[in-house]
C-alpha cells in the first residue's frame, strides 16, 4: 500500500525520478538526525537510573520556524455588519446612489438607501463610501476548484460519476479568483467524453466541503461535439454516434425515474431497486438541476436543442454557444434557454469580412438569460469580468453585461434564490470595488462571502 | 547558476554521506545478520533484565525497573524483582517495547499489489510472504518486532493484510488476516491513466479519482444490496469479503493522503457505515476537526513516503504534534520506526507520545493490545534495549528480543 519506503543501507530503487527523491529524503533524514544530536545537549551516556527524558521536552526542541498551523478546517462565526457605500449596483432594480448593506448571520438582513436603512445596535460599520458594491460574481464553467480529475476516460457516457469528492475550497487559484470578485462557481468535469459526470455549484471562500458546497449535484455536464470526438472504431467516432449514445444514457436514465416517480405517486406496487449509477438522474427528470452542455456550432446546438430540450424535455444551459451558433438565437428564446457564451467570445464573419461578438448577437436575437464564462483554467477565473467587458467592446450593453455575470447565470444554474443580486434574504456575497466591474481600470477592493470578509485589500495585499 | 552549482556539490556531498553511511551499515549487518537467535535459550529459563529506565510504551515508566521474562512472555514488571540462581541477569541503559511497524511491505513477494482487477477483495497478503528474506533482519535490528503487511495501493478494494512477528524460524503469525485495505486515493488510477484518449475499451476505470469514489460506492452498494450466505466453497470469496465489510465483521483499512480524499473516505464511510482506520493521513492535520468528528484513529506514514504527482500532498515533519495536541490516535509507520519517532520528537512530539505511537498505539489499533506494544506481565517478551534514551540518535540499540528470545547484540546500529 505504501508506494516507497525508505531505509539507509538498501535503497530500493524505484528509477529514475522517484529513485533519486529517495535518495535525497534518506539524506535528509540522516542530515536532521545529525542536527538533532548537534543541537541536544545531553550527549553524556544514560547511566543507570538517569533521567534523561524529562531534560529533554518536546517543547524544548520545538523550533520556531516551524510553526503549527491552525488546526480547524472550519470557517468562522458569521458577524454583524452594516457595509456603507457610494454606489448600490443590486442586480435586482435600478442602481442606488449612497447605499447600506445590512449582514447577518451570512445572509444580506437590509439593502437600500443610507436614508432609508437604520443601522441596529451591535452591527459593525464598514465605510465605503468611497467604492460601489455589487453582487459576488457567478462562473457557470469552471474546472479549477478541485483537483485535476476531469475526465474519466473510459466510457463515452458516466453518469455514474460525480466531483464533489475532489474539491479544494480556497485553493489558490480560487483566492486569486476572490480578487477578481468571483464568489459562485459551477465546478463541472471536463468534455472528454459525451457525459462527464455531475458538478457542484459552491462558493470560493473558505470552508469544509458541507459548508461551501450549494448544491450537488448541481448540474450534469454533457459535451456533444469537438472534445469528445473519437476515432479507432469506437462509437463517437461521428456526432451521428454521439449523439446516438447520448440519448442512449439519457432514455435509460429517464427510464429509471420513470418507475420511481410512478412507485412514489402510488401508481406502482413494488418498490423499484436502487440503481446507483443513476441515482442522480432523479434531480434531473424532475426538472430541479439542469444540464450544462458542452455545445458550440450551428449544428451542435441545434442538436442540443433537439435532442435535450424537445425530446427530453430537460433544463438545459447552452454552455459556449459560439462559433455560428447565434444563428440560432431567436429558437433558443423560444424555449427560455439560457446561454453562458464563450470564453471564445467573437467571431469572424467571412460573409461580411467583420468581427461579431458572439453575445451581442445573441442578445440582439433576444436571448433574455445571457451570460459569459471563464472555462477556467482556459481563461483565468479571476477574469471573468473581462469576459463582460470583452462582450461589451464587441457591442453588448454594459448594465446586461454586469447581469451576465451576477443574477443571469445565477438564474441559468437554478440558484437565483441564493445568489447573484443584493436583495434581502439572500447570501451576503457582496464585492466591493472602485468603479464598475465592467471597466478594467477599477479593481476589487473587499469581498464577503457568507458575510464573511475573505479578501480586504487593506489587510491583504493586493492579488489581481 | 552558482546557487544551482553550489546546490549540487552540496546534494552530491550528501550522497557521499549517505553512500558512506549505507557501507558501513551494510557491513556492520552482514557482520551479524539475524535471522536466528544470537541466544537461543530453553523456553522454561528465565531471564531478569535490569534497567536504569523501563519505557512500559503507555506514557509511563519506572526509573529504574526490572522485568522478568519466562517462556517468552513477561511474567512480572516491577521496581525490584529478587533475582535466583537460575535466573540469566542481563543489565541495560534503558529499554522499550518492541516497535509495530502497523504499514509495513517487508517479505512480500512478487508485489504487493494484484493488478488484474480493481477489486481483489478475497486476496490474501499473507499467502505471498518471504519469511527468507534478509529485511526481517533489517527489522530486528532497528528493533521492529511485529509487523503489519499490508497490499499495496494498485487496487480499489486490494485485499487482506496480515500481522506477524519478524523473528522466529519460521512466520509466527498474530493474525493472517487482519483486516481489508481500501484506496481512497490516486493510486489506482496509475496504471489506467492515460495522457490523451484511450483508443482501446482494454483501458479500464478507474482513470481518475471520480472513478475511484465510484468503484468504491458501487462495489459497497452491490454488497449491501446482496444478502450472501456463507460460502460453502470458501470462507474467502468476494461476494462474501464486501458483504461482510458493509456488515461490520471484517474490520477495514483505507488509505487516504490529501485532505479532500480523507472527507470523500469519511463521506463514503457513513455513506455505508463503514469505520475504516485512516492509513497515509500527510494532510490529515488540515482535517483535523473532521477526524475529532469521526473519532478516526490513524497509521500515518507521511514521514516515511514523499508523496508527489497527482497526489501533491505535503511533508510535515509537525504534523504528528499536531495529531496529538488533537488527541487523535496515531501510529507511526511505513518502516524506520525509530527514526520516525525521534524526527517526530525532533518536532515538538513528547517523548512519551512519540515511544507510544510506534508501541501501544499501533498495538491498539491493530487490536493486539494484549498482546503486543507494551512491557506489562502477561505480554510477549517483544523488547528493545538501549544504552541511552531511545529518542537521542546517540543512543544505539544493544539487543533486541522477540517472544523471549534475543536477536540482536547491538552491532547494528
Amino acid at each position: 500500500m505504501i508506494r516507497s519506503f525508505s531505509h539507509w543501507y538498501a535503497p530500493r530503487i524505484d528509477g529514475g525520478i522517484a529513485g533519486s527523491r529517495l535518495c535525497e529524503r534518506n539524506w535528509l533524514l540522516f542530515l536532521v538526525a545529525v542536527l538533532t544530536c548537534l543541537m541536544t545537549p545531553h550527549l553524556a551516556p544514560a547511566s543507570f537510573g538517569s533521567t534523561v527524558l524529562e531534560d529533554v521536552g518536546g517543547d524544548g526542541l520545538q523550533d520556531e520556524a516551524t510553526p503549527l498551523p491552525n488546526a480547524t478546517d472550519s470557517r468562522g462565526p458569521a458577524p454583524k455588519l452594516a457595509i456603507l457605500v457610494g454606489k448600490l449596483i443590486t442586480c435586482a432594480g435600478p442602481n442606488i446612489d449612497g447605499g447600506t448593506i445590512l449582514v447577518a448571520d451570512g445572509k444580506i438582513l437590509a439593502v437600500g438607501p443610507t436614508s432609508e436603512v437604520v443601522i441596529p445596535e451591535g452591527f459593525q460599520v464598514i465605510d465605503h463610501r468611497q467604492h460601489f458594491a455589487m453582487p459576488g460574481l457567478v462562473e457557470a464553467h469552471c474546472h479549477t476548484a478541485g483537483s485535476g480529475d476531469l475526465n474519466e476516460m473510459v466510457y463515452q457516457t458516466n453518469p455514474e460519476l460525480r466531483n464533489w469528492d475532489q474539491i479544494t475550497p480556497h485553493n489558490p487559484r480560487l483566492q486569486v479568483a476572490i480578487a477578481g470578485g468571483v464568489t459562485t462557481v459551477c465546478q463541472i468535469p471536463g468534455s472528454g467524453t459525451n457525459m462527464g459526470g455531475w458538478g457542484v455549484l459552491m462558493k470560493t471562500g473558505p470552508g469544509r466541503p458541507e459548508e461551501v458546497i450549494i448544491r450537488a449535484p448541481g448540474v450534469l455536464k454533457i459535451a456533444q461535439a469537438g472534445n469528445p470526438e473519437r476515432t479507432g472504431g469506437e462509437v463517437g467516432s461521428g456526432r451521428i454516434g454521439m449523439n446516438h449514445v447520448i440519448r442512449q444514457q439519457l432514455i435509460e436514465g429517464q427510464m429509471y425515474v420513470r418507475q420511481w416517480d410512478e412507485f412514489e405517486a402510488g401508481r406502482r406496487a413494488t418498490k423499484p431497486e436502487v440503481d446507483l449509477r443513476l441515482e442522480y438522474f432523479k434531480p434531473l427528470f424532475r426538472r430541479e438541476i439542469p444540464i450544462l452542455v458542452h455545445t458550440q456550432q450551428f449544428q451542435v446546438v441545434q442538436s442540443t436543442l433537439r435532442i435535450l430540450h424537445d425530446e427530453m424535455n430537460l433544463k438545459i444551459i447552452i454552455g459556449h454557444g459560439t462559433f455560428d451558433a447565434y444563428f440560432l438565437g431567436e429558437e433558443v428564446q423560444q424555449r427560455n434557454i439560457p446561454v453562458m457564451a464563450g470564453p471564445r467570445g467573437f467571431r469572424y464573419d467571412p460573409e461580411i469580412g467583420q468581427i461579431r461578438g458572439i453575445v451581442a448577437e445573441y442578445d440582439v436575437r433576444g436571448v433574455e438569460v445571457l451570460g459569459v464564462n471563464t472555462d477556467s483554467p482556459v481563461i483565468p477565473q479571476e477574469e471573468l469580468a473581462f469576459q463582460a467587458t470583452m462582450a461589451v467592446r464587441f457591442g453588448w450593453n454594459e448594465d446586461r453585461a454586469i447581469r451576465g455575470v451576477t443574477i443571469e447565470p445565477a438564474k441559468a444554474l437554478m440558484i437565483d434564490h441564493r445568489v447573484g443580486s443584493l436583495e434581502v434574504g439572500k447570501d451576503a456575497d457582496i464585492v466591493i470595488l472602485t468603479g464598475s466591474i465592467i471597466d478594467p481600470r477599477q479593481h476589487v477592493k473587499q469581498v464577503f462571502i457568507d458575510g464573511r470578509s475573505v479578501y480586504d485589500t487593506a489587510l491583504d495585499r493586493r492579488r489581481f | 547558476m552558482k546557487d544551482q552549482d553550489q546546490m549540487h556539490q552540496f546534494k552530491l556531498l550528501g550522497r557521499v554521506c549517505l553512500f558512506a553511511c549505507a557501507m558501513w551499515a551494510g557491513w556492520n549487518n552482514s557482520a551479524q545478520c539475524a535471522e536466528h537467535p544470537i541466544s537461543g535459550r530453553d523456553g522454561q529459563q528465565a531471564t531478569l533484565i535490569q534497567a536504569g529506565v523501563v519505557h512500559i510504551g503507555d506514557g509511563t515508566t519506572l526509573r529504574p525497573g526490572m522485568v522478568l521474562v519466562v517462556d517468552g512472555k513477561v511474567q512480572a514488571v516491577a521496581e525490584k524483582i529478587e533475582s535466583t540462581t537460575e535466573m540469566q541477569v542481563l543489565t541495560v541503559a534503558e529499554i522499550t517495547p518492541g516497535f509495530i511497524d502497523a504499514a509495513s511491505s517487508v517479505g512480500i513477494a512478487g508485489g504487493a499489489g494484484e493488478v488484474t482487477s480493481e477489486v481483489t477483495p478475497d486476496f490474501v497478503v499473507a499467502d505471498a510472504l518471504d519469511f527468507q528474506d534478509p529485511n526481517f533482519a533489517r527489522q530486528i535490528d532497528s528493533g521492529i518486532t511485529s509487523i503489519h503487511v499490508t497490499p499495496n495501493t494498485d487496487n480499489v478494494i486490494a485485499g487482506f493484510a496480515g500481522l506477524l512477528k519478524t523473528g522466529g524460524t519460521t512466520p509466527n503469525w498474530l493474525q493472517r488476516e487482519t483486516g481489508l485495505f481500501l484506496s481512497m486515493c490516486n493510486d489506482p488510477t496509475g496504471r489506467n491513466s492515460s495522457r490523451s484518449r484511450p483508443e482501446t475499451l482494454y483501458v479500464r476505470q478507474p482513470t481518475n479519482r471520480m472513478g475511484v469514489v465510484w468503484i468504491l460506492r458501487s462495489r459497497l452498494h452491490a454488497a449491501q444490496q446482496t444478502d450472501t450466505e456463507p460460502s460453502s466453497v470458501s470462507a474467502v470469496s468476494t461476494d462474501q469479503a464486501l458483504s461482510d465489510l458493509v456488515q461490520g465483521k471484517t474490520k477495514t483499512y483505507a488509505v487516504s493522503r490529501t485532505a479532500y480524499d480523507i472527507e470523500t473516505l469519511y463521506r463514503i464511510a457513513n455513506e455505508f457505515s463503514i469505520r475504516p482506520v485512516l492509513v497515509g493521513g500527510d494532510e490529515a492535520y488540515k482535517v483535523i476537526d473532521l477526524l475529532k468528528r469521526e473519532n478516526s484513529s490513524l497509521i500515518f506514514t507521511s514521514l516515511s513516503t514523499r508523496s508527489t504527482g497527482t497526489e501533491q500532498t505535503e511533508l510535515r515533519w509537525s504534523s504528528p504534534t499536531m495529531l496529538a495536541k488533537a488527541e487523535i490516535p496515531f501510529a507511526l509507520a511505513g518502516d524506520e520506526l525509530l527514526n520516525q519517532a525521534r524526527i517526530a520528537h525532533r518536532f515538538g512530539l513528547e517523548p512519551t507520545a512519540a515511544l507510544a505511537a510506534i508501541t501501544s498505539v499501533p498495538a491498539k489499533i491493530l487490536g493486539f493490545e494484549n498482546q503486543i506494544g507494551k512491557i506489562a506481565a502477561g505480554l510477549d517478551a517483544d523488547l528493545v534495549a538501549f544504552r541511552g534514551d531511545p529518542l537521542q540518535v546517540t543512543s544505539a540499540i544493544e539487543w533486541v528480543m522477540i517472544d523471549g528470545q534475543i536477536y540482536s547484540n547491538g552491532k547494528g546500529q
